[in-house]
Parts: structure tokens; C-alpha cells; sequence
């Protein structure tokens, strides 16, 4: 049975699922960790939880009957999102890089990246067209060695073709680039354009002291694990495919006892 | 009954492809040599001969081949067998030629050959003469009286043509004619009358009858009065036939008095009977100087019996290698490839690193070539073992208990266990064929308990030829992880992580298949494509150039198959080749 908390809770039971107004009412964090063994067996009844939880955490719990204020719904999705020394990395760039620019960066949004590029910092523009950074493997070295010994005959490969390699249908994700590579000179282009993205920040490493902050921060800002909107959650919540990896999830189990201590 | 039986990897190729490779080799005479012999034989009846043999492949006269049975192909080869018998009593016989077509099985097997790698081939230790089918069979000559008689004209020119023998008054001479093969006899006989001769059956006896042109010169004692008179001698010897020689001893006048040599002499007067009284014996006695001359005479049964023998005798020790998966590494010996046919498809399938049993455990895989000239098959449990060392080394600690750890900016998770398996098409309702990934991870979130996440899904394989490879022979392998919203960007990481595993996947299956059958590949892991080129070697056993295009690849239950196609040209350029290309030399241009 669902306990009430001392403070910052609705209603004593959570509702069921998807049925009827919310039943309990998360205000507080507090109350967030105080009522977690009643959320968790909230969402526990509700088969469709899985999927919920995978596309949007804050909606997930408000289905199986957990109202929670805005601010508790923003927390949720900002721990879900992203761990608490990412956030806390992008708060002090964030920070540092407003200092020196005197304008809030926002490095993830091209049209703000162009006019700090080129107004705040005075960087000529970079003929990046066609241009491809350098990106950090998603396997790292190591584990590339060992599933490189489980390649039975490198002799047999063919040595590296002169054809050009067809084009990837799908970049790399921002993520993966790699500030600490080679950056090569780049002629400048003629016109200064309106938007930057991240990756073409890239080329701009050795241009300015600056640049490397922004273009962590930058990937900090799309370094998250979005959620879905309400529209596509209902879907979602209605037992619908998403076509995508949202399907994929098949259970979400929460240990019964803390697997971890309690934040204070 | 799988793709790949009890097997890894197995490689199907149609009959048409195989007859391609067949008749390229049969135009390399250091493998199949295109005449053999001389060979020396006995023909019976004391008669010995030599034969050669050409093998021919051409457009009149083309070889063939079919699947008969799961181990054996059978092998249709036209061929004229040249027998040379220079005793052979009637010289037309001396030179025969037969004609046709043998067919024979030749069963597929695998060894060690000499250069220590696993062949695959045709042995034919197993044939028997009841196993050859000689079909269509021309040229056994018919024995007949003119071949008898033949035989007595050559005889005839061994013998004396005069016969003497005392009288009163003087010698009695006696003159045998054959047309005109002495002229020195005097007097000549008018019309120069040869031998002749013909069978008939007299009381159930076969004889040969000869009526030989004679004269006679008798002294009579009556003064200088000699007997003299053209006539002929008519005779019937026995004919001795066996099953492959004909025989007619010429000195053994029959018993029956209806047989009985006959004399007639045209001049009637004086002396006549008298002649005729002391002359039959003499004759009779000349008569057996032409000896029992014996023809090889085959029936059309011996000959295809004899046949039949011959070519199992020499087919018994040959064999033909055909196929080894090629190993570029020194000390590396391949497993040996085992060979199925499949008649019903005309499908040759070659199934290579046996998996579990023995060899007698091996059965024929499943048809999975369909109308592809060539197809390659992985097995699940092979995909599935790739798959888990992939994942294993990708990830240490997942599947152990312990997990790995997985940290991005996204967040931190530990990957407990992690599989894929290769599905069907429709399994999961999910469309086409996929691998199935499942696992369970440990997702850490601040200030929450930890939540186990099980996922499962399918990533799919796109397969494209090459754009930049000309000839379309490049296959690359991209995995794809399900039809995603644009809008679900949330996978990313996921997706992330997931593609390039299952590339290297797709890397560890494809590379050791390559591996096992020979070929070439060239890889690309940075984006999780993997380039498949050439998968069996481009040369066969030296007599062929085999070029193969792997088309696509179809994942099911059972595992992977890439179906393709195959050119097929001879290694290097013959004349033929340039002639078919109309790039024959010529004097402008050497």
C-alpha cells in the first residue's frame, strides 16, 4: 500500500494506470525519494510502464497515476537525462563561457554559434564544405583490438580501395567528436556564414581559446537523452509503435531494496 | 535438414556454373588429356590390336554432365575409339573406328592432396563396368562373307597358286585363280574370275562357301595328250562364331556329303572324270593351305561390354580435384571440404568446417541457392557463436555476471548480458529476415534505484552493391537498426553502441566465412560497413578464372545466406578466346 509522505504529496494511492486523474501529487524531491517504493509499485502494476518509462519518465509516471509539479518534472528528466557531473560540467562552462562573452553561449544553436564565432571572437570563416571532422570511435581502441583478433586472416583483405568510399547516410553523432585530434588548416571562405554547426565548430579548434570550450559545451547541450512529446508519448502509452528503439524496451524492473544510499 | 547440415559454412553452385568449370577443364589437356593410349589389347582368337581414344567436347559432338545422385555426377563424354589389329586377317579390318558416347558416374569425395590442402573432387575408385552406359555406339563392323572372303583374298597372296603332282607321263598341274592377284599364272583364266563366297546355313550349320577359280593340266599317258581344263572348285567350311571372333578353319571339309567339296571342269572330253577322280584331293589339300583365318568380331553387345570394361579400367585410378578453399596463411590447413549434389535443384553444394559428428554424420544441406547461380550460407549456431565473441569483446564482463560498463554523456549504464540471433523474415513482426539483439542493462540514475532495462529488437542488414565498383561485385553489408522516427533521437546512444557491434558482427561471421572458402574481403569498421569482394577463389585448380558477385544477404533462422553469380572464363587468353573476341593477331597489329 501506498504510504503518504509527510510533505509534498496528494493523495495516499496512486490511481490506476492510465485511468482517472492523478492520485498522488509529487511536489518536493523529498517526497520523490519518500514516495519512490509507492511510485515504483505504481509502475509496477501497469504492463505498459517499459515503453512509458523509455519515452518520456515524467509522462511514464503521471499515466500510472504520479502528478508531479513542474519543477519535480524537470528534475526527473534532467537526472534522466543526463548524469549530475555532466549537468554540473555544462553548468560551469556555461558559466565561464558567459563571463568571457558576455552573452549566454548556447554553442548547440548554429545561428548563436556564427555570431559568437564571428562577432564576439572576430574568427575569419573556414571553408568546412565537404569537410568531415574527426570523431572518437564508439568502440574504444582496446575493445577494437580484441575484436580485431577475432578477424581470422587480415592477409585475405583487399589493400584500401581507390574508389572513394560512398558517403554515410548517417554522420557520426556530435558526441563523438574529437577535440583532441589534428584539426587541419582550412583555406578561408569567402563568406561568412549564418549558422555553424558543431561538427564545423571543430575546425575552428586551433583558431581561438575559446572554441574548445564551446564546442564541449555545445556537445554537452546535445549530449542528452531526449524524450518524447506528449503526442508521440500517447502513442506510445496506447500500446502504438514508434518504429523505433523506444519498441525496444521490453521491461524496466526496480530492485526492491535501494541498490544505492539515498540522496540527502 | 539446414542450410549447412552439420557444417559451418557451405557454398552452393548450379549445374549450370559447374558445367562451365567442366568444360574449361576439359579443354585443359595436362588435366583431362584428349586422346589415350596407345593401349594394347587382346581381341580373342589370338588376335591383338591397339587402341587411342579421343575424348571430344565440341559443338557436334558436345561433353555434359549431370547431377545423378547426392554423391555422384554423371559424366556424358563422346569419344571415338581407334583399334588397330595389323593381323587382322581381312586388311579392311585392320583399322576400326567406333563411336560413341560414355556415360559414367564419377563420385564426389574429398582428400589431402599432395600439397597438404583439403581437396574436393571426383573419384571414380567406386565405378564398375555396369556402371558405363556406352550409348550410341557406331562403327562395330558386321562380319560377314565378304569379310571372310576378304580375309582369303589377302590369304590368297601368301599361298602358292600352283599345285603340282606326279602323273603318268608327266606332272599334273593345278592353278588357283583369284582374279586378277597373280597374273603370271599361265594360262590366265578368262574374265580373270576372283574368289568369291558366301554363308549359308545347311543343316543348321553356318559355312562359308567359296567357289575358286581353277585349272587344271593333266598328262594322260596317251601320247602328249595332256587334260587340260578351266573349272572351279566349290567348297563350304564351317563358320565358328563367338561373341567376338569369327572363324573358318578352311582345311576341314564337313562330314556331310550335301557340304562336300565340289570340282567342276568345263572340259568334258577325254580324261575328264578321270581328273576329276584324282583331282579332289589335291584340291581339298590346297584349300587348307588358307589356313583358319579369324576376324575380330565384336556383337554389338561384346563391343559395348568390352567397352564398358575398358573405361572402368582406366577410369579406377583417376581423380580429378576440383575445388580447395584456398589459404593465404603458411602452416593454416583448411578443413576439407565436403561435397553434396542435390539433382532435384541442380545445386552442387560444398559444405566446409564440420561442425559437430563425424564423417558419417554428414548429410546433404537444403537448396538455398534458388535461382541464384552461387549462394553462401553461414549457420545459425556459427552466427551465434560469432556473435557472442563479438559482444564479449566489445563489452568485457557481459554475460559473466559482472557486466561492463557503458558511460556516455548521456549517462551510465551496465550491460549485463547481451545476445543476437539471426530470425526469419515475419519473426517478431518484423520484416525481412534480422538479428534479434536482446539483453539486460543496469541503467544508473541519480538519486533513484538503479532500474534493470531488458531490451530486445532487430537490427536489419542492408546490402548494396558498391556505386563506385563497375561490375557490381562489391557487396557492402550496412547494419540498420529498425525503421526510426526521425523525431526518436533518443536512440542515438543506443544505436550508437548497437551498429557498429553488429557490424563488427557481420565482420567476424563474413571475414571467417571468407576465410573458410577462400576469396578476398575488404573491410570497413569505422561505419560499421563490411565489404564482401570475390568470396571464393578466382582461380580454379588453373583452368578457369571464376569471378563471383555476391548479390545481397538474406538472414533467416537457419543464418545467413548471400546468394550471387559467377563468370566463368579460362585462365588466360587462348586463341579461342581472342578468336571469340575478334582480337585474333594480324599483321598490323601482332
Amino acid at each position: 500500500m501506498a504510504k503518504r509522505s509527510d510533505s509534498g504529496t496528494g493523495k495516499s494511492r496512486p490511481a490506476p494506470p492510465a485511468a482517472g486523474p492523478p492520485a498522488l501529487k509529487i511536489t518536493t524531491h523529498r517526497a520523490l525519494v519518500g514516495e519512490r517504493t509507492t511510485i515504483i509499485a505504481a509502475l509496477a502494476a501497469d504492463p505498459r510502464s517499459a515503453r512509458m518509462l523509455a519515452a518520456n519518465p515524467a509522462l511514464a509516471l503521471r499515466a500510472v497515476g504520479v502528478q508531479l509539479s513542474p519543477a519535480i518534472a524537470d528534475h526527473i528528466l534532467h537526472a534522466v537525462q543526463q548524469p549530475a557531473e555532466v549537468r554540473s560540467r555544462r553548468a560551469e562552462l556555461a558559466a565561464a563561457l558567459t563571463k568571457d562573452l558576455g552573452v549566454a553561449p548556447h554553442p548547440s544553436d548554429p545561428a548563436r554559434l556564427a555570431e559568437i564565432l564571428f562577432g564576439a571572437l572576430h574568427l575569419h570563416p573556414l571553408a568546412t564544405a565537404g569537410r568531415q571532422p574527426t570523431y572518437v570511435p564508439t568502440i574504444p581502441e582496446a575493445s577494437q583490438d580484441r575484436l580485431r583478433a577475432l578477424l581470422p586472416n587480415p592477409d585475405r583483405r583487399l589493400p584500401a580501395r581507390t574508389a572513394p568510399t560512398a558517403p554515410s547516410t548517417r554522420p557520426p553523432p556530435v558526441w563523438r567528436l574529437d577535440p583532441g585530434a589534428p584539426v587541419p588548416a582550412l583555406p578561408r571562405a569567402r563568406f561568412r556564414p549564418k549558422r555553424v554547426t558543431l561538427p564545423e565548430l571543430w575546425f575552428y579548434l586551433p583558431s581561438h581559446e575559446l572554441v574548445r570550450p564551446l564546442l564541449e559545451l555545445g556537445i554537452l547541450e546535445v549530449s542528452v537523452m531526449p524524450v518524447l512529446p506528449p503526442d508521440a508519448f500517447a502513442k506510445v502509452r496506447d500500446g502504438g509503435q514508434t518504429g523505433g528503439l523506444t519498441d525496444w524496451i521490453q521491461s524496466v524492473t526496480f530492485p526492491r531494496g535501494s541498490r544505492k544510499a539515498a540522496p540527502p | 535438414m539446414s542450410n549447412t547440415a552439420n557444417f559451418d559454412y557451405c557454398v552452393e553452385l548450379s549445374i549450370d556454373a559447374v558445367r562451365q568449370i567442366f568444360h574449361l577443364a576439359f579443354k585443359n589437356e595436362d588435366l583431362f588429356p584428349h586422346t589415350v593410349g596407345p593401349i594394347d589389347i587382346d581381341l580373342g582368337g589370338g588376335l591383338t590390336g591397339t587402341v587411342m581414344v579421343s575424348v571430344l567436347d565440341d559443338e557436334s559432338r558436345p561433353a555434359d554432365l549431370a547431377f545423378a545422385d547426392a554423391k555422384h555426377i554423371r559424366f556424358d563424354v563422346p569419344n571415338d575409339i581407334t583399334i588397330e589389329i595389323p593381323s587382322a586377317p581381312d586388311p579392311n579390318l585392320s583399322r576400326i573406328t567406333l563411336s560413341s558416347t560414355a556415360r559414367f558416374p564419377g563420385r564426389l569425395d574429398s582428400w589431402i592432396g599432395d600439397d597438404g590442402q583439403p581437396w574436393l573432387g571426383i573419384r571414380f575408385d567406386d565405378i564398375t563396368p555396369g556402371d558405363v552406359d556406352v550409348i550410341g555406339l557406331t562403327g562395330v563392323p558386321v562380319i560377314g562373307a565378304q569379310q571372310i572372303v576378304g580375309a582369303i583374298h589377302s590369304k590368297y597372296l601368301t599361298l602358292p597358286h600352283r599345285y603340282t603332282a606326279p602323273a603318268p607321263g608327266g606332272t599334273a598341274e593345278l592353278l588357283v585363280y583369284d582374279g586378277t592377284a597373280d597374273t603370271t599364272l599361265l594360262p590366265p583364266a578368262p574374265g580373270s574370275p576372283a574368289i568369291t563366297g558366301s554363308l549359308e546355313t545347311v543343316g543348321g550349320t553356318e559355312y562359308l562357301k567359296l567357289t575358286v577359280p581353277i585349272h587344271v593340266d593333266v598328262p594322260t599317258g596317251y601320247g602328249s595328250y595332256h587334260y587340260l581344263s578351266f573349272g572351279t572348285v566349290t567348297c563350304w567350311r564351317a563358320v565358328v562364331r563367338t561373341d567376338t571372333t569369327i572363324t573358318v578353319d578352311a582345311a576341314d571339309e564337313p562330314a556331310d556329303p550335301t557340304v562336300a567339296t565340289q570340282v567342276v571342269l568345263d572340259n568334258t572330253g577325254p580324261g575328264h572324270d578321270q581328273v576329276l577322280a584324282q583331282l579332289r584331293p589335291l584340291v581339298i589339300q590346297a584349300l587348307g593351305g588358307f589356313g583358319t583365318p579369324t576376324s575380330a568380331a565384336y556383337s554389338q553387345s561384346a563391343a559395348t561390354a568390352r567397352i564398358q570394361q575398358q573405361i572402368a579400367d582406366y577410369l579406377h585410378d583417376l581423380q580429378f580435384a576440383l575445388y580447395t578453399p584456398v589459404s593465404h596463411q603458411q602452416g593454416v590447413t583448411l578443413s576439407t571440404p565436403v561435397g553434396f549434389l542435390l539433382p532435384a535443384t541442380g545445386t552442387l553444394a560444398v559444405l566446409m568446417n564440420r561442425r559437430s559428428g563425424t564423417a558419417a554424420d554428414d548429410v546433404a544441406p537444403d537448396d538455398f541457392r534458388g535461382a541464384a547461380d552461387l549462394a553462401l550460407a553461414v549457420g545459425r549456431d556459427n552466427v551465434i557463436e560469432k556473435s557472442t565473441a563479438v559482444i564479449d569483446a566489445a563489452f568485457p564482463g557481459v554475460n559473466t555476471g559482472s557486466g561492463a560498463d557503458i558511460n556516455r554523456p548521456q549517462g551510465h549504464a551496465t550491460l549485463k548480458t547481451c545476445h543476437a540471433e539471426p530470425s526469419d523474415d515475419g519473426a517478431h513482426g518484423k520484416h525481412p529476415g534480422h538479428l534479434w539483439i536482446t539483453g539486460e542493462a543496469e541503467v544508473h540514475i541519480d538519486c533513484w534505484p538503479d532500474p534493470d532495462v531488458s531490451f530486445s529488437g532487430p537490427v536489419f542488414i542492408d546490402a548494396t552493391p558498391h556505386p563506385d565498383d563497375p561490375a557490381g561485385c562489391w557487396l557492402e553489408l550496412k547494419p540498420r537498426a529498425g525503421d526510426f522516427d526521425v523525431g526518436e533521437s533518443c536512440c542515438d546512444v543506443l544505436i550508437d553502441i548497437l551498429i557498429p557491434i553488429v557490424g563488427w558482427i557481420m565482420l567476424a561471421v563474413v571475414e571467417n566465412l571468407i576465410d573458410k572458402i577462400g576469396g578476398q574481403i575488404a573491410t570497413e569498421t569505422a561505419d560499421a560497413t563490411v565489404q564482401v569482394v570475390s568470396p571464393l577463389p578466382t582461380v580454379v585448380i588453373g583452368i578457369a578464372q571464376m569471378e563471383c558477385c555476391l548479390d545481397t544477404i538474406v538472414i533467416s533462422q537457419q543464418g545467413f545466406v548471400l546468394p550471387g553469380s559467377v563468370r566463368i572464363r579460362r585462365d588466360g587468353r587462348s586463341f579461342d578466346d581472342l578468336q571469340s573476341q575478334g582480337a585474333t593477331p594480324r599483321p598490323d597489329q601482332p
